[in-house]
């Protein structure tokens, strides 16, 4: 791959600056600041993208500007174009296309560069003295190895940093011995964990002993406390027997004390006296009470006849009854009629009065006055029809005044519009367009003769140049007079020493004179060969430059002929538009034309609004007349309804002056006021009709009261007083006929108690029979007899069950039997004995049983706390945690350890397998390059060894020893058989090289330069240098130069 | 005649999750787990009125020396026993008959089977439901094909109940290693089998089913998703499995894919939905969960840093664990990769592709990568390992050399910046 061209738009401060390169050998030559290094990173830009925004390698140009450029790149039989610019992106827009122009997808790029990495472009293809000398920091930071890496691998150059991040990586993980790293701390903390449980032991081992002793313990526990129940339980026994002693002596003396009474007065009843009396009691008081009832119901049999003779007879009652209903039924009448009816005759001159207020000629005939709903309805249509008819008056003279304005609106237009055209220029539209034409055309003329006139100036600028001579002709090559003298002042001492003899010195004169000749014929020869060399180049310029000057003049012609053909039409277009003035200004006159352009276009617009606003104005008057129509017809309406109205209200007698609203009111209130005086007089009617009534039903009543025996003379008419009287009368009778009904009821409930008396009197005779027969007496004297017998042995029984309750108590079981226990157990002092050695007994034996509980509750706690521990759980649980992290930790430092012993591996592949060729290759050109000062280079694969040279007469010296200059020719060495195996194994790319040879004297630099040329046949160089001997060394071995000048694009060759 | 019974294995009770770095507030959920996921299954036992429950071995870790565990699984079995509900129980290698304390009463209702096979005939009402046969490991190692004991011996449905490596399975110990050729041609209808954590059921050419139930609690990544016990149906001498999610806490492996995440705090985002996800699963009290990044992207090379890990780690771990239902974070695993071409860097030659070439070499050559281990570095590790009981390195030597080899060629390709 090369580079053919480069085109910058934009970048750093270079800007629309072009460059074209040969395939082999390339100088771009230019003075500091020229751009050199900028053309360095724009290829490397263009290739790899912008570097990032902010860093001082992307020379980006101000927004706005153009940023970036192209190159043309070619290769394997194919071109291509190669763009960036910027982008959304940092790196920039990258597009390709080929030689034909179409788009090329990214990946041809890769290709022509072979896949190389944008690092190793700029390390080993693309690079300045900075980039050079980095094989020197390497070799001082790391290995002299490690640095040859560098300088010959991509990515090695990280080589020494990533050995030392993972030395000390692996470091900070892990350590021997008892380091404070974070996976040693994990490690003795599970070394702890694990001691510590350890320590606790085999746990449900020991769970289990306590288990079994537990048992152990309650088995004991259970058979002494069995024991111990017993013995309690004996003990009990006695000391019943013991506090019983007194109760079973007293029982002894009962017992035998109530065997001597008849066995049948155990079942003698205790209440047969107490029964006897309640009997006997029961049937004397009954006896009484039959007494006193019989006394009471004769008593009550005469009451009720007396009672029964004063009631009245039952047809008086009724009558008196339905007299009174009836009188009571016009109670309310009665009472109120007087109120209402002044109430009714004082309402009836209050409307009088009322309507005396409105027309005092109206209180006589109003009831009989027409003002009905049919009435009011008639009236509101008179008044509706008189509103209409106003209203639509006032619309027909509303609608009159509104088109009146419009017509005088319209008629105002047209006379302004006709005013303002009598005063506009006539000419017509069409005709003023043509000249408008005429005019710009005249006026573009006079630029393009300006344009031509400047062309043609420079054209013979150009012309005067080419006919300058540059340079002369090269003069003839002088003759050798120089040596043919002295050859021949040589040749005649050679003749004169022949002539007097002396044959020696003829001899060394002749040869030095022939010797003589021979130099000066050969210098003639090759002079003559220079002359003609550079004669030859002469006329090849000189004749170049002759067809260039043809070529100028004949451009010159064309430019004169064009401005003589645009002067005549010139003067062609003045003659059409009439201007004789020839330094009339060609925009003034395109001014003047466009004016009454506007000015007739005006007057065309005013001619279509006057067509426009004829049929407006028509159609306005005859609306002006319509509306007149309409408001003379609204008018005769509004009187027809006036008269209607006058023609109701006369008829009623009301002023036909009134207003209609007013008439309306009037109307509705002499209607209200007609209709409550008509209801009052109703009233009063009615009124007249209930006093008849009353005084009939009071007369009725009169005489029935006469009837039933009253007597009237208190009462005389007064309805009030004769109902009360009525009232008294039947109320007495109500209360006779009560006190019958009671006497009655009396009568019956004291027949029914003298039955019950007589039952309960015979009940009580037969108890008392039954209780003397059940005794097995047969009077109240024997009865009482043995009731005090069988008392008294019931006594003596009492006692004997208390000693025996006393007893039972005491000793839980019979009486019967603990009389006998006690009997054997040798009575009072016997039991008192036994009870003494017992209780020792039981002592020993309790104090046996807390021993034996207490050992029990402390197993039992432990084998709690042992069954509740989590410890262990716990110690696990940190045990994995740790567990994981230090197999986490130690993954780390597996990893990072592997990853050094994989570096040292590769690194050893290396050496076998590629480092010694590199070597020979690099050793050969740094020999080439020191002109055989050196000849050889050796590495040692051993880390910490030192880069050595052998000098030609075969002495180690150590890189370090050597001179600025002649390490940098070494790393200069080492990169170019980088570059030859790269070319060798993929394929040619460009080589870029800024300025690397300042430090080189000028034969070293020769011999630099040399290796660059013999390698430029191979693949392309590119060089850059600010030095002028530089550039000579470089023209010396057929570089094509450049001068890298961003202020101009000129391209100078030489060959 | 119908029944039903329960088959479980691997309890592992009280014994420890392993590897999460959890705090003290975890600790109570991490070390109930084993013990609720036992009581579901005793639960189930009686609301599923199962005849009997099998447990086939490695009821806890005799080396966890835990007395809980024993406790725990004594008061369950009471309850069953309370119930009518017999045991029947085998011992694994982590819990021997010679890792049990002598002197252990003997408990109605729960028969633990001893070094030589035994046979109980369960009865139910008067009926004979089923002969159980079982053989418990005497010590840690049996390397006995013990299947090769059992055998029917009656007229009626014949369970087998064994702690054995069912295949060769390599992921377990290979104790009492049979195939399943040994266990067919028995009479056994039913092997209850232990050993092997993930359930499976084989099913044997004389019709006979060899199930292994899984462990019922996860106790490490690895033993992710649901953990099952067996609930087993059995009619006309045909038995019918299913398997019941009865863990307390649930492991799971979530992956999370850096490519095109802007930033390490966008990274929970990413996660987020997958963290949603565990709520629909109804059973566990709490999750655990392993997150692994992996991919590439440009958050590569900051997770590259043991600090940024070790941060995420803390702050996911306190995001987690309060949400609802809790969540564990056991750990973040990084697996990522820079986004570069490994390919054409090989192909680009130098010296990242003689590393290439040497890594490759590497992978094709088991005994000189075991030889990587000889290095003293790694053998002072190895040894410090070993005194502690941890495993070694040299068992992911693969995945190792591929850490570190990545590793050394991002670190060369690295960009200047």
């Amino acid at each position: 791959m090369r580079i053919d061209r480069i085109r910058v738009e934009g970048f750093g401060a270079l800007s629309q600056v072009s460059y074209t390169l040969a395939p082999g050998l390339n100088l771009l030559e230019g003075a500091n600041e020229a751009g050199k290094s900028t053309l360095l990173a724009f290829i490397r830009a263009v290739l790899f993208g912008f570097a990032r925004k902010g860093s001082a390698q992307r020379y980006e140009v101000p927004e706005g500007a153009a940023f970036g450029g192209e190159l043309w790149l070619s290769g394997a039989g194919e071109r291509l174009l190669v763009r960036r610019a910027r982008g959304r992106r940092s790196e920039g827009q990258l597009s390709l296309r080929n030689g034909d122009g179409a788009p090329q997808p990214p990946e041809r790029l890769d290709a022509l560069l072979h896949g190389v990495s944008q690092r190793l472009f700029e390390e080993v293809f693309a690079f300045g003295l900075s980039e050079l000398a980095s094989f020197e920091g390497l070799a001082r930071e790391g290995s002299v190895a490690d640095a040859l890496f560098a300088a010959g691998f991509d990515g090695a150059r990280r080589l020494p940093k990533v050995k030392q991040a993972l030395e000390s990586a692996s470091e900070s993980v892990f350590k021997g011995g008892a380091a404070k790293q974070p996976l040693n701390l994990a490690l003795q903390a599970l070394g702890q964990l694990r001691a510590e449980r350890q320590a606790l032991g085999d746990l449900p081992a020991r769970y289990q002993q306590l288990v079994d002793r537990q048992r152990a313990l309650e088995d004991g526990l259970t058979s002494v406390r069995h024991a111990l129940a017993e013995r309690e339980q004996a003990h009990q026994a006695l000391l019943g027997l013991h506090h019983a002693a007194a109760d079973l002596v007293a029982w002894e003396r009962l017992a035998a004390a109530i065997a001597a009474f008849d066995p049948e007065l155990a079942h003698h009843p205790p209440d047969a006296v107490t029964r006897f009396e309640l009997e006997r009691g029961r049937r004397d008081e009954v006896e009484g009470r039959l007494a006193q009832a019989q006394v009471l119901l004769s008593a009550a049999e005469r009451s009720r006849e007396r009672i029964v003779g004063s009631l009245l007879e039952a047809e008086q009652v009724t009558t008196l009854r339905a007299a009174m209903a009836r009188l009571l039924g016009w109670k309310e009448s009665w009472r109120t009629l007087g109120d209402r009816r002044s109430a009714a005759m004082a309402e009836r001159r209050a409307l009088h009065a009322e309507v005396a207020r409105l027309d005092d000629a109206l209180v006589s005939r109003l009831e009989t006055l027409d003002v009905g709903a049919a009435a009011r309805a008639a009236w509101a249509a008179c008044s509706a029809e008189l509103n209409d008819a106003s209203r639509l008056r006032a619309d027909a003279a509303a609608e009159r005044a509104q088109r009146c304005d419009r017509r005088d609106d319209l008629v105002e237009r047209q006379r302004r519009a006709s005013e303002e055209l009598a005063g506009l220029c006539a000419v017509p539209v069409a005709a003023l367009e043509q000249r408008r034409r005429e005019a710009q055309r005249l006026r573009d003329l006079g630029r393009e003769d300006a344009a031509l006139n400047e062309a043609r100036a420079a054209l013979r600028r150009e012309l005067e140049i080419l006919g300058r001579d540059p340079e002369s002709a090269p003069s003839t090559p002088a003759h050798p007079i120089a040596l043919a003298v002295p050859a021949m002042v040589a040749l005649l001492l050679a003749v004169g020493a022949l002539l007097l003899g002396d044959h020696r010195i003829a001899w060394v004169c002749g040869i030095l004179a022939g010797s003589m000749l021979i130099a000066a014929g050969i210098h003639r020869r090759r002079t003559q060969v220079v002359f003609a060399r550079a004669r030859a180049a002469f006329e090849s310029r000189r004749s170049a430059q002759q067809v260039q000057t043809q070529a100028v003049a004949q451009r010159l012609r064309e430019l004169d002929h064009r401005q003589e053909t645009s002067e005549a039409e010139r003067l062609r277009l003045r003659e059409a538009l009439g201007v004789r003035d020839s330094e009339a200004a060609p925009e003034v006159l395109l001014e003047g034309v466009e004016q009454s352009l506007r000015q007739a276009h005006r007057r065309e617009a005013l001619a279509r609004e006057l067509d426009a606003l004829a049929d407006p104005l028509v159609r306005a008057k005859r609306d002006v007349e319509a509306a007149e129509a309409r408001v003379q017809a609204a008018t005769d309406r509004r009187m027809a309804a006036e008269h209607e109205a006058a023609t109701f209200l006369t008829a009623r007698g009301l002023s036909p002056r009134l207003r209609a609203d007013a008439v309306t009111a009037l109307l509705a209130e002499l209607a209200r006021l007609q209709q409550s005086l008509r209801a009052v007089s109703h009233r009063m009617a009615v009124l007249e009709q209930e006093s008849e009534s009353v005084e009939t039903a009071r007369a009725e009543l009169q005489a029935a009261c006469a009837q039933a025996g009253a007597g009237c003379a208190d009462t005389g008419t007064d309805a009030e007083a004769l109902v009360v009287q009525a009232q008294a009368m039947l109320q007495g009778h109500d209360q006779a006929e009560e006190a019958v009904r009671a006497e009655a009821t009396r009568i019956e409930g004291l027949e029914s108690q003298i039955a019950g008396d007589d039952a309960i009197r015979a009940a009580a005779d037969e108890a008392l029979r039954t209780l003397f027969d059940s005794v097995g007496v047969k009077d109240e004297a024997q009865l009482r007899t043995r009731s005090a017998r069988a008392a008294e042995r019931a006594r003596i029984a009492q006692q004997l069950e208390l000693h025996r309750i006393g007893i039972e108590r005491a000793v839980r079981c019979a009486t019967e039997v603990a009389y006998a226990r006690w009997k054997d157990a040798g009575g009072g002092d016997g039991v008192a004995q036994r009870l003494a050695e017992l209780e020792a007994e039981l002592n020993s034996m309790k104090t046996k049983a807390t021993a034996l509980a207490e050992e029990k509750g402390a197993v039992a706690s432990e084998r709690e706390r042992l069954g509740a521990d989590a410890r262990v759980a716990e110690i696990r649980l940190e045990e994995e945690q740790l567990g994981a992290r230090a197999q986490a930790l130690a993954r780390t430092y597996a990893r990072d350890r592997l990853g050094l012993i994989l570096l040292a591996r590769a690194r050893r592949r290396y050496e076998e397998a590629q480092q010694p060729a590199l070597l020979r290759a690099a050793a050969a050109l740094f020999a080439a390059l020191t002109g055989g000062r050196y000849r050889n280079v050796l590495v040692s694969a051993e880390a910490d060894a030192d880069l050595q040279v052998v000098d030609a007469a075969g002495r180690v010296v150590s890189a370090e020893r050597l001179s600025r200059g002649t390490r940098e020719q070494l790393y200069l060495a080492f990169r170019m058989a980088v570059l030859e195996d790269f070319a060798a194994r993929k394929g040619p790319l460009p080589i870029v090289l800024d300025d690397v040879w300042v430090n080189f004297d000028p034969q070293r630099a020769r011999s630099a330069i040399a290796v660059l040329a013999q390698r430029s046949r191979a693949q392309q160089v590119i060089a850059f240098t600010c030095h002028p001997w530089v550039r000579e060394l470089f023209v010396s071995q057929g570089a094509q130069v450049v001068a890298a000048d961003h202020a101009g694009d000129l391209i100078r060759s030489s060959a | 005649m119908r029944f039903r019974f329960v088959h479980a294995a691997d309890l592992h009770l009280d014994s420890p999750f392993r590897g999460i770095a959890a705090d003290r507030r975890m600790h109570g959920i991490l070390h109930d787990a084993t013990f609720r996921a036992f009581r579901r299954i005793v639960d189930l036992c009686l609301s599923e009125s199962a005849a009997f429950l099998l447990l086939a071995g490695d009821l806890f870790d005799a080396r966890d020396r835990s007395v809980r565990a024993r406790l725990a699984l004594d008061a369950e079995l009471v309850r069953l026993s309370a119930a009518g509900v017999q045991t029947f129980i085998v011992h694994g290698n982590h819990d021997p008959l010679s890792g049990q304390p002598q002197g252990a009463a003997a408990r109605p209702g729960i028969h633990v089977f001893g070094a030589e096979r035994g046979e109980v005939v369960v009865v139910r009402d008067g009926h004979e439901l089923c002969a159980v046969q079982g053989i418990s490991y005497p010590h840690e190692r049996v390397e006995e094909n013990l299947a090769q004991r059992f055998g029917r011996t009656r007229e009626l449905f014949t369970v087998a109940l064994l702690h054995a490596n069912l295949g060769g399975s390599a992921a377990h110990a290979n104790h009492a290693p049979c195939t399943v050729a040994d266990l067919t041609g028995r009479g056994i209808d039913y092997w209850a089998l232990g050993h092997v954590h993930t359930r499976a059921v084989h099913a044997l050419q004389d019709g006979g089913l060899a199930v292994y139930p899984g462990n019922p609690q996860g106790r490490h990544v690895l033993e992710d998703g649901e953990r099952t016990c067996a609930l087993v149906d059995v009619e006309e001498g045909r038995a019918r499995v299913s398997f019941v999610g009865v863990d307390d806490v649930r492991w799971h492996a979530l992956r999370l894919d850096i490519e095109g995440v802007p930033s390490v705090e966008a990274l929970f985002d990413v996660l987020e939905p997958q963290l949603q996800a565990l709520s629909a699963h109804p059973g566990p009290r709490a999750h655990a969960v392993r997150v692994t990044l992996h991919g590439r992207g440009a958050l590569h090379r900051e997770l590259a840093l043991r600090a940024t890990v070790e941060q995420l780690e803390d702050q996911w771990r306190e995001a987690l664990w309060t949400r609802t239902p809790q969540v564990i974070l056991e750990s973040v695993q990084v697996q990522t990769r820079a986004q570069r071409d490994l390919a054409a860097l090989a192909a680009e030659g130098g010296w990242v592709s003689t590393v290439l070439a040497e890594w490759e070499g590497l992978q094709h050559s088991p005994a000189e990568l075991r030889g990587l281990w000889d290095d003293p570095d790694l053998v002072r590790l190895e040894r410090a390992l070993r005194a502690v009981g941890l495993r070694s390195t040299a068992e992911a030597s693969d995945a190792i050399l591929q850490d570190a080899a990545l590793r050394v060629i991002d670190a060369l390709v690295e960009d200047d910046a």
